[in-house]
């Protein structure tokens, strides 16, 4: 029964950990409920799934963001991760770069072989490869565990995939000076970097979604046993 | 065993829940033995609806809460804030009122 409630709360858009902490003192409650009447009389002295389900829907501030605003979490929020993941890595590398290595010549230290190079090839690889399907996977774990629409599930995973295949992070070495910023690689469709954007956008796409196909099987698992249990 | 009156009920659990907390903490099972003892078992509800009712008012700031053990088990006590005994005092003060008026209009003696 009160997997059952917890299932419909997530469900109805409340906050996964107050429908966790709901159960969770539902649970203890029946416990004590139960010690002095039988099981039946105490699942009826708590109350029944609706009654229980409603006490808590009325209450206000319980429903989670992306309840409220899928769009914001699944949508513009890895849109934000993306983009400000890609300008912190960048920002580090420049600051690095010129802390311990503020004698080099900056035009010399971008050349391969030298450890500003070796550095800014792991923090593209990471961006362009890594930081997608991590921040994708975390997308729809977020779907998941609130129970969003498919619809939003598979926008916020597709939208992840294609900023990520087509984010790019500059980073120019003058001979004095260092600079960065970050941009898109789809902006000129005339070059061969488009066709390398939207391969890369379909690769992050299907790892992105490759996991989720796994995690929804997991999920009803769970749910049918959590029911076998309970019934 | 009294009849649930959940239309009578509404905005009272509050009342009663910082009412039953302003002398000590308790745990959810606790606060719900208080009331149905206090009251004669005459207010008694869907007992699990008291826990929406407590979190809402911790996250208004009138209860904090803790984990504690209970013969070896873990249970969530509440206890009122200073902002929460600020609210009983005014929703005190609100239902003395409301229960005098409907009293009055009774025609019973009202309270001086």
């Amino acid at each position: 029964m009160l997997d059952e409630l917890r299932e419909r709360l997530l469900r109805e858009g409340v906050k996964p950990t107050a429908a966790g902490r709901y159960v969770a003192e539902l649970a203890d409650h029946l416990d004590d409920l139960s010690e002095h009447v039988p099981r039946d009389v105490a699942l009826r002295l708590l109350g029944s799934p609706e009654v229980l389900a409603e006490a808590m829907l009325a209450q206000p501030g319980v429903r989670s963001w992306t309840a409220r605003a899928p769009w914001a979490t699944l949508m513009l929020g890895p849109m934000l991760a993306l983009t400000v993941g890609c300008v912190l890595s960048a920002a580090a590398l420049v600051l690095v770069v010129r802390i311990f290595a503020a004698d080099l010549d900056y035009g010399h230290a971008a050349s391969p072989g030298t450890w500003p190079y070796s550095v800014l090839r792991v923090i593209y690889a990471f961006n362009e490869h890594l930081m997608p399907i991590l921040v994708g996977w975390a997308t729809i774990s977020v779907a998941l565990r609130q129970r969003a629409g498919i619809g939003w599930l598979l926008a916020g995973a597709a939208l992840t995939a294609l900023l990520g295949g087509g984010l790019l992070m500059v980073v120019e070495f003058h001979a004095h000076d260092i600079s960065f910023g970050v941009g898109l690689k789809y902006e000129d469709p005339f070059t061969t970097v488009l066709g390398r954007s939207f391969e890369s956008a379909v690769l992050n796409l299907i790892l992105i979604l490759a996991p989720y196909a796994a995690l929804r099987m997991r999920m009803r698992m769970r749910m049918r046993m959590r029911m076998a249990r309970s019934a | 065993m009294a009849e649930s009156n959940p239309h009578f009920m509404n905005g009272v659990p509050e009342l009663l829940i910082l009412q039953v907390l302003k002398d000590r903490e308790m745990y959810g099972y606790e606060l719900v033995e208080q009331i149905r003892q206090r009251s004669g078992e005459v207010i008694q509800v869907g007992e699990g609806v008291v826990y929406p009712v407590l979190h809402g008012l911790e996250r208004s700031g009138a209860l904090e809460s803790r984990r504690g053990k209970v013969n070896g088990r873990s249970r969530v006590y509440y206890q009122l804030t200073p902002q929460g005994a600020a609210r009983l005092a005014g929703l005190s003060d609100s239902w003395s009122r409301l229960t005098d008026a409907i009293r009055q209009v009774m025609g019973g003696p009202a309270h001086a």
